[in-house]
Order: C-alpha cells, then sequence, then structure tokens
C-alpha cells in the first residue's frame, strides 16, 4: 500500500500529539493496575526482538559493566555484584507489546530512582538514555525513571534473567509498552538533549505509555 | 541444521509440564494458523521426549492425536509454534497409540525452545 508523504506526516503529527498528551497526563507516582498474583507469572516470557533469538549473543555476567555518563556526580562503571548488592524490588505486571500481544511478568530489580539517588544523578534532567549490548538504544523521560514501577531488573519469576530475556540487567517498566524496556543494558546516560532510539527512529512513538 | 542442533540454539528453558498442557499449537506464520492442542508430553523408550498434539478436527471431532518430538516446537508465550513441519507433513505422521512411551507428570520440568512471534 503506498502512502503519500503528507499523510506519513499527518500519522508522525499525530502520533506526536498523542505522545505529548499521555506526558501530560502522566502521574509520576501512581502504580499500574491490577496487580497480579506470583501465580500467573508466565515461564519462561515470550521472547521478542528485532532478530531471531538463534541471534542472541549471551552477555557475560562476570565481565559485564554498566557505564554512566552525563549528568550524573559518581560514574563509576557499576558490576553486577554492585547492583546484587543493592535494596531489591519486585512487581508482577503486564507486558504489553505494541504488537497487540501480551503476557503477565514478575521482575525484581533495583529501582532506577533508589540507583540515581545512590550516583547523584540529576533527577531535574528530561531523558535518561540507554545503550545495549544488541546496539538497541533507546530513551525515556525522567518522570518515568524515577516512577517506582521502573526497575533495573536482574531476576525474573524469582531466578536471574535468561539469556534471551537481557541477563544480566535490562530496564522494566509498567508504564510503557514492551519496546521501550530494553535488555543487556550497558550504559545510562542523563541528559537535557533528546536522545532518541532505534524504534523511534523508524517513526514508532517516543513517549509510548500505557 | 538438525533438528536437535537448531532446537540448541533456541535457548531451551525450563517449563513445567502442567503448564504446557491444553496450550494451542499454531504454524508460524503471520496469520497464526490454529493446528492442534497440545494433550500429553510423553518419553518414548529410546528416551526423547515427545509433545502428544490433538491435531484438526472440528469442536472435538475428527481430530485425531500424533506425536511430534519436544525439538521440533518452540515456545512463544502461551502458544506452540510447529518450527520443523509443514500443516501437510504434520498430518501424515501416524496416529499416537499410547504402548511404551511414558507420561511426564505434571510436575516434570522439561526444557523448551524459544522462538520469536512470527507475526
Amino acid at each position: 500500500v503506498k502512502r503519500p508523504q503528507a499523510v506519513e506526516k499527518a500519522l508522525l503529527a499525530s502520533s506526536s500529539l498523542n505522545d505529548g498528551l499521555q506526558a501530560l497526563l502522566f502521574d509520576p507516582n501512581h502504580l499500574a493496575p491490577p496487580t497480579y498474583p506470583a501465580s500467573m507469572i508466565r515461564r519462561p516470557p515470550k521472547f521478542n526482538a528485532y532478530y531471531d533469538v538463534m541471534d542472541v549473543k549471551p552477555v557475560d555476567g562476570a565481565t559485564w559493566k554498566l557505564e554512566l555518563s552525563g549528568l550524573i556526580t559518581d560514574k563509576r562503571p557499576w558490576t553486577l555484584p554492585n547492583l546484587l548488592a543493592m535494596p531489591q524490588r519486585s512487581m508482577v505486571i503486564k507486558h504489553i507489546c505494541v504488537e497487540g500481544w501480551d503476557y503477565i511478568g514478575g521482575w525484581t530489580g533495583v529501582p532506577l530512582r533508589d540507583f540515581f539517588e545512590r550516583f547523584g544523578a540529576d533527577l531535574r534532567a528530561k531523558y535518561v538514555a540507554f545503550k545495549t549490548a544488541d546496539d538497541y538504544p533507546s530513551s525515556i523521560d525522567m518522570a518515568a525513571g524515577l516512577h517506582p514501577q521502573t526497575l533495573l531488573a536482574l531476576q525474573y519469576g524469582g531466578d536471574p534473567l535468561a539469556d534471551p530475556v537481557g541477563f544480566p540487567m535490562r530496564l522494566r517498566m509498567s508504564t510503557k509498552l514492551g519496546y521501550k524496556s530494553r535488555k543487556w543494558v550497558t550504559a545510562i546516560e542523563v541528559t537535557n538533549t533528546y536522545p532518541g532510539g532505534y524504534w523511534e527512529k523508524l517513526g514508532f512513538p517516543w513517549f509510548a505509555g500505557i | 541444521m538438525s533438528m536437535v542442533t537448531s532446537a540448541a540454539m533456541r535457548f531451551p528453558q525450563p517449563v513445567r509440564v502442567g503448564d504446557l498442557l491444553r496450550r494451542d499449537v499454531i504454524q508460524p506464520v503471520e496469520s497464526q494458523n490454529f493446528l492442534g492442542t497440545e494433550q500429553q508430553i510423553v518419553r518414548n523408550p529410546d528416551g526423547a521426549l515427545a509433545v502428544i498434539i490433538n491435531l484438526g478436527g472440528f469442536l472435538g471431532f475428527g481430530s485425531r492425536s500424533m506425536s511430534v518430538p519436544v525439538d521440533t516446537l518452540v515456545l512463544l508465550g502461551q502458544v506452540v509454534e510447529v518450527d520443523a513441519f509443514t500443516p501437510a507433513q504434520l498430518r501424515q505422521l501416524q496416529t499416537f497409540s499410547p504402548g511404551t512411551a511414558v507420561p511426564l507428570p505434571p510436575d516434570a520440568v522439561i526444557k523448551f525452545g524459544l522462538a520469536k512471534p512470527s507475526h
């Protein structure tokens, strides 16, 4: 189907307006309803990526480091044992994919807010950008980053993340569509410059709220 | 590439047998055509695991059960896809008869390969 440039422009403007309205309506303290019992956790979680599962390249947790940059006071790289030693929070939430499917997942990890406070990140900054081991960058607004259900996830269903699920660490949020929760995170930047992302450059909504 | 090699590259994940039963089995195409329903997981005399799938039919009538090696199937969240057989090839498989195959209990845990959605 041919899509004239004018139609493309109108659709992107509509998507952008939708993003803006979602950001206006976003309540940084409102937890995503409903909550689910642990018995509903889908095991194993559904895999999805822009490539086949056979092309997943496992990350070595022993050598993995999380690089920090931008508006953060303490930029020392952080290791997996360091992250595991921090206070953890668990949540059972619905993963909703832009493709139309969903599943209920159980995640445990370090709240991004706690992590930022530990490292002296500028919480008034506009954006949080993520780089990943599979070269699949993305970014979110700081308000979503500070939401209580935004985790640097280390476990799924009480076990360490499996390789295709994002071991050793992935982002997991209750407030945005699945493609915003990046797997195999290797770097976090706090910035006031719009960082974009892989799908966002292809026209997918940046805010992508639920 | 052999089925076993292909399955090993799909990061097989532990899953409880009881959680696998009654799941829909679909064709790995965008339209996700329904093929059948998982009935049972069995261990064959040679040690290989197989899924007994109730294939075809309508409202429970006209279907038949067949044994499909676990290595030829992949898991996509709630549903299972037949990775190594076309629907026509599936229909040519012999009807399953319990014989010496041993059903696995619901609490047994087996490993299942993963796949990305075909849609």
